[in-house]
């Protein structure tokens, strides 16, 4: 495989994400919005010859670094939040959960794992990066159930599906959970401790298994944190 | 759809050709998608308005050398997926500054490594399901960095995510798909 083919894959994958677009009805923008976009794109133009003859880029550069330092030494820090939870925002075909503050951890330091796996699932894949932490249990029909471990911080985001499936947050052994249902998978979402811990199941398990499992995850290194029950 | 009534489009230099075009080819993908996020008509118009500003202002060379048009499509519809989710999310926090990263705490492969790892080692099909079971966190601004060769900065403000912020998802994108690669061979 060359770049050009991975660049080529790329694009095809994305283009999956955005398929379901090619069947919309056309959008009649208002007059005003094709006003304001005439408006931005011959900004653009003007502004491009202008540089373009008068100021060499070295300047441009020269002149761009001042402002950001400047900015640089004006800047406040935020006052972080000491509660970590998601919020859950409703959108038409996603919802989008956020997480309402960030730690200030590069790396996981205490991982969690299920201590209960239901009857004949057995670990098929194991993935420890320092800021994920990933493990798949299949069984011999070819059902997964799977659980990620990820450190939280600025920007960290999760899109939900909500066309194909119901979600609702439950409360569970004192935790809010997030739950996803459709007729393929079940998918939980909480914080524990600093981090975003998510359990996917496409097996028809009841919710009670599912459950089980949610509160069976616990540490299990450094022997520095505590039970799965602890949390926002 | 569009009206041109103040400005001569045979004067018009080239990048202005192709942001009109772009504008009335993949509008309405725009304005669906954006609408489907924010269920909201005004708010939607603004945010493929925003999206142009984006462009015109930090990324206008990129963008104009892009010749695919499934580049030029997933450009817009990234950009305008992340401008959405921008709108509805929480403000963001104070910037951090860049030294404050991971630099130097980790190791992570240069760019070039990066790109000579993956494609040495793995085949098309393969890279195809390691990419499409990768989350957009990482996924967007990988594309943006490696497939349409934005600069760090430039992918920060088309993503509306901090500099420092995008260096770090990079850095961990690169990572993870290096060790689903290596699990796949």
């Amino acid at each position: 495989m060359n770049k050009e083919d991975f660049k080529t894959a790329f694009d095809k994958s994305l283009s999956y994400d955005f398929d379901f677009l090619d069947n919309m009805p056309p959008h009649n923008f208002s007059s005003q919005t094709n006003k304001k976009i005439n408006k931005i794109i011959g900004n653009a133009n003007k502004k491009n010859c202008f540089f373009n003859i008068l100021v060499s880029k070295k300047f441009l550069a020269a002149v761009a670094s001042f402002f950001i330092l400047l900015i640089c030494a004006m800047r406040v820090n935020a006052i972080s939040e000491p509660v970590i939870n998601f919020i859950n925002n409703i959108c038409e075909k996603y919802n989008l959960i956020t997480f309402n503050n960030h730690s200030n951890i590069n790396h996981i330091t205490c991982e969690y794992s299920l201590t209960y796996i239901p009857d004949n699932f057995t670990i098929s894949d194991y993935l420890k990066l320092d800021f994920i932490i990933y493990s798949k249990y299949t069984n011999e029909n070819g059902d997964i159930i799977d659980i990620s471990q990820e450190i939280i911080d600025e920007n960290h985001e999760r899109y939900l599906d909500n066309e194909n499936g119901t979600i609702e947050i439950k409360n569970i052994s004192g935790m809010d959970i997030l739950w996803y249902q459709s007729d393929f998978c079940i998918i939980a979402l909480w914080v524990q401790d600093n981090y975003d811990m998510m359990l996917s199941c496409t097996a028809a398990l009841p919710d009670a298994e599912i459950i089980k499992m949610i509160e069976s995850v616990k540490a299990v290194d450094n022997g520095t944190s505590s039970s799965s029950a602890s949390t926002t | 759809m569009l009206i041109f009534t103040t400005l001569n489009l045979n004067d018009s230099p080239y990048e202005y050709n192709l942001i009109s075009k772009a504008f009335e080819t993949y509008g309405s993908h725009m304005y669906n998608l954006a609408y489907s996020i924010l269920n909201n008509h005004a708010d939607a118009e603004d945010v493929v308005q925003n999206v142009f500003l984006k462009i015109t202002e930090n990324c206008l060379d990129t963008f104009v050398s892009l010749k695919q048009e499934i580049r030029i499509k997933n450009y817009l519809l990234i950009a305008t997926r992340n401008t959405a989710f921008n709108l509805i999310k929480k403000p963001s926090h104070a910037e951090l500054p860049l030294d404050e990263c991971e630099a130097g705490q980790q190791q992570y492969p240069s760019d070039s490594e990066f790109i000579d790892m993956i494609c040495n080692r793995l085949e098309c099909d393969k890279i195809l399901s390691i990419l499409n079971s990768l989350s957009a966190i990482y996924k967007d601004p990988l594309y943006f960095h490696f497939v349409i060769g934005l600069s760090i900065p430039a992918t920060a403000a088309t993503l509306g995510r901090n500099a420092s912020t995008v260096e770090k998802q990079l850095n961990r994108g690169k990572k993870l798909l290096i060790s689903k690669m290596k699990e796949e061979i």
